[in-house]
């Protein structure tokens, strides 16, 4: 390889090029995809979800139900949104973060309901069954925490150059301050 | 020397968390706006009250009690003197002063019916709902019944309507499988009388397991 091939292909820009394409877009596109999925399941049949969420037993019924509304309502517009955004590019770094703490909040609820011993449907699909089949238990809990690690990394790095960020974000000079010293 | 190098511009950790809540904020005010126009009335309400009371509290003379149980409607109807189910179920019938249960496993809730029960009720010619999953349903299930768990049931209403009236058992999994308190739930709210809905507290394989009558295959 020629030394001015080699200095192309190991430029950070062909770099985060590559990654973007070949890690990043894919990875938007799956998550994204797979949340807006979610969010129109849940958001098809608000009172299933109102119910689901009462059954994880993570409020108190008598004196939060209010809460419970909320989030029936909320957490799938949550899910829709961020779905959007990752596949779009918009905003991704947010939307993967928001994604991450929504994730991690069910985690909990989901590892919640394993300490318990309850039997329930994890309704994290409507009636559909992704991955994980029955009933919530350590299977839900891996799943999520992949998808949260997913996530998490696609907040990380952001939704590279083959996105709607990519395309507003004007190139800017970094100056290689060690180079200067030298 | 300067080496420069082009890439997107840095994003702070300020920006994308500001970004996140923001995200947040569009979520909760759609969501909002949603629970205003959603034509469904989302509710949390138990329809198992007055909560659960212990078996030996059963008075024959208190079911038109203050509570408005619902039972009381059904004993109206076609199932005799002995109300809407035979001596031996384990179905409540008493609403008036609620007295401490004894155990656990005396605490039964107006609309719950034991295994015999329900078969007393299929025999009755009641009608029954499956609440499983749709591939649990049409691998086999109650001889004669439905499958409506309970997302299917505002897209049921036309369907359902002729029902209204019906003596209706709705099963699941058993335990503490929630599916036929929530198809319950939305059948009293698309019409459903209180009284003439039932989940039944046994399991299906308890159904199987004591010889009742099921189909198999697709309906």
């Amino acid at each position: 390889m020629s030394a001015r091939l080699q200095k192309y292909v190991m430029s950070p820009s062909t770099t985060r090029i590559t990654e973007s394409i070949v890690v990043l877009l894919p990875l938007r596109l799956v998550l994204g995809g797979l949340f807006i999925f979610a969010a129109y399941t849940k958001i098809s049949d608000p009172q299933e979800f109102v119910f689901n969420i009462n059954a994880y037993g993570v409020f108190d019924r008598e004196t939060q139900e209010h809460v419970i509304k909320l989030l029936g309502f909320a957490i799938p517009w949550a899910e829709m949104i961020v779905g959007v955004a990752l596949v779009l590019g918009v905003w991704a770094r947010g939307a993967a973060a928001l994604l991450a703490l929504q994730l991690f909040a069910f985690t909990i609820g989901i590892l919640n309901v394993i300490a318990s011993g309850k039997e329930l449907s994890c309704g994290c699909f409507g009636g559909f069954n992704v991955i994980c089949t029955g009933d919530v238990g350590w299977c839900h809990a891996g799943r999520n925490g992949v998808l949260l690690v997913l996530s998490a990394l696609l907040a990380w790095r952001g939704a590279g150059v083959a996105s709607i960020d990519g395309l507003l974000t004007r190139p800017r000079p970094i100056v290689d301050e060690d180079a200067d010293e030298a | 020397m300067t080496r420069r190098s082009y890439g997107p511009a840095p994003e702070g950790v300020t920006t994308w968390v500001t970004r996140a809540l923001a995200l947040a904020a569009l979520a909760g005010i759609i969501g909002v706006g949603h629970s205003m126009v959603v034509p469904v009335a989302v509710s949390l309400e138990d329809v198992l009250d007055p909560p659960a009371v212990a078996l030996p509290a059963v008075d024959p003379n208190g079911l038109e009690g203050p509570g408005g149980d619902p039972i009381a409607d059904g004993a109206d109807g076609e199932t005799g003197p002995d109300g809407p189910v035979g001596p031996e179920s384990k179905v409540n019938e008493g609403t008036g002063p609620v007295p401490q249960p004894s155990s656990p496993q005396a605490q039964v809730r107006s609309f719950e019916l034991d295994l015999d029960a329900s078969f007393e009720k299929w025999n009755e010619g009641a009608v029954f709902f499956d609440a499983r999953r749709d591939a649990e349903f049409e691998q086999s299930r109650v001889a004669g019944a439905f499958y409506m768990p309970s997302s299917r049931v505002f897209d049921s209403v036309d369907t359902l309507d002729p029902l209204i009236g019906e003596q209706v058992v709705i099963y699941c999994v058993g335990g503490d499988c929630d599916a036929s308190k929530n198809t319950m739930i939305k059948l009293i709210t698309v019409g459903f009388d209180r009284g003439d809905v039932f989940v039944m507290t046994a399991s299906f394989d308890d159904w199987v397991a004591a010889g009742y009558p099921v189909e198999e295959g697709a309906p």
